[in-house]
């Protein structure tokens, strides 16, 4: 095949119409592509070069072999305003401050959908728990939950807490009260564990609570679940053969 | 269709090669576009669609009624969704995200273009660029110079061949 000459292009019937695609069209294709591979279009033509840095969504994954810096380029870079998602997947490596300053500069930028799962295990920052405009928060490995402090998360909706660390018993209830429009509660929890999970919430619709501790018989956890606004209930456990269920009472009313 | 009191309201949707068709409302006002125009009471007759051409129209017609079929479950709906852009090809997938576009059908337009990104992901840039019949206009010394600029992102990428 010949390398592209692009003046007889043999799609010619479709090529006005694809090649006429509005930029705003172009950027939303563009939102959906890691941000390493979506800058990379910057050498289709001209007209592509900045085309990518309007993307709303930033997207790093440890595969791509992104190293840190690279997230700081790509941040001076843009020149959308705003983040409409910050997705950090693979273990993505970072320093405290990286992970601080990162999450600074997509809480300036009314960032709606946060997705992390970043090396290290750090306590949140208070500008994340007091986003104003986070609507869906996913956090894998790498986040501590404080039992104190101010909490405000007024739009949040979906939040998934994949083997987060908890300051103490009073972490999770603490968390759940600043989170007034929750409607989506995914847990996940392993060794690091506490001796009451205390899930109450008026907003929760669909909960999940998966189990993943591994075959320790000493340990023993409650599970205690309020959320009168309930329509779906998972719960797991991936290592069954130990944790007996001693007791479980549940009232469904209407 | 769930079947309602009364009889459901049908409207005519007519495509831009004069293509018509009968779709429920409450399918059709997925698109905010559609929605809006039923709003303002400009639905009477027939509906026209100057920038979506008849085979499109009928794709998108068959997504209206798929989806809308599907209750509130957001897992049954994405796999709807996956499983009615499996078969299609790229330009398909490019009239569709017009036609999403010109629609204002944002389920549609996220899941039509999170697809063309799946298939642009792995390409090269030769095929990018004729797929979406794009010229390149660089001088080959801004070329050097933007690959310069963006080196971090292009260690080991083919600019030419065509995978």
């Amino acid at each position: 095949m010949t390398s592209s000459t692009s003046s007889s292009i043999p799609e010619a019937e479709n090529s006005d119409r694809i090649s006429g695609m509005p930029d705003d069209v172009l950027v939303h294709i563009l939102s959906f592509l890691p941000t390493t591979i979506s800058a990379k279009t910057s050498i289709l033509s001209r007209r592509w070069r900045f085309l990518w840095a309007y993307a709303p969504n930033l997207i790093f994954k440890t595969d791509d072999d992104v190293d840190s810096d690279i997230v700081y380029r790509v941040m001076l870079l843009r020149r959308s305003e705003n983040i409409n998602t910050l997705r950090m997947t693979g273990c993505f490596p970072c320093t405290e401050l990286q992970f601080d300053t990162w999450i600074a500069y997509a809480v300036m930028r009314d960032v709606r959908n946060l997705d992390l799962w970043v090396s290290g295990c750090r306590i949140l920052p208070q500008c994340l728990l007091n986003c104003k405009t986070l609507v869906d928060l996913r956090l894998t490995n790498c986040s501590v939950i404080p039992e104190a402090g101010p909490i405000c998360l007024p739009c949040l909706k979906n939040l998934h807490l994949i083997h987060a660390r908890y300051e103490s018993d009073e972490s999770l209830p603490h968390l759940l009260s600043g989170c007034t429009m929750l409607e989506e509660f995914v847990l996940m929890l392993d060794e690091d564990s506490l001796s009451c999970y205390n899930i109450s919430s008026p907003t929760i619709k669909r909960l999940t609570v998966h189990f993943h501790f591994s075959d320790s018989t000493s340990y023993e956890c409650r599970l205690v679940i309020d959320t009168p606004a309930l329509g779906y209930l998972e719960i797991c456990d991936h290592f069954g053969k130990f944790a007996p269920l001693i007791d479980a009472e549940i009232h469904l009313e209407e | 269709m769930a079947a309602e009191t009364g009889t459901p309201t049908t409207l005519t949707l007519k495509s831009n090669d004069d293509e018509l068709f009968s779709v429920a409302e409450s399918a059709a006002i997925l698109s905010v576009t559609i929605r809006n125009m039923v709003e303002d009471g400009c639905a009477g007759g027939v509906i026209p669609l100057d920038n979506v051409d008849g085979k499109t129209l009928a794709s998108v017609i068959t997504y209206m009624n798929g989806i809308s079929a599907i209750p509130a479950d957001e897992e049954k709906k994405k796999s709807y969704r996956d499983k009615f852009l499996s078969d299609k090809d790229f330009e398909t997938l490019a009239d569709m995200v017009l036609a999403a576009n010109y629609l204002n059908m944002s389920c549609l337009m996220d899941a039509v273009s999170a697809k063309i990104a799946q298939v642009m992901e792995k390409k090269s840039v030769g095929w990018v660029r004729r797929k979406f019949g794009i010229e390149n206009d660089y001088t080959p010394e801004e070329e050097a110079a933007v690959k310069e600029e963006h080196k971090w992102t292009f260690e080991g990428v083919e600019t030419d061949d065509d995978n």
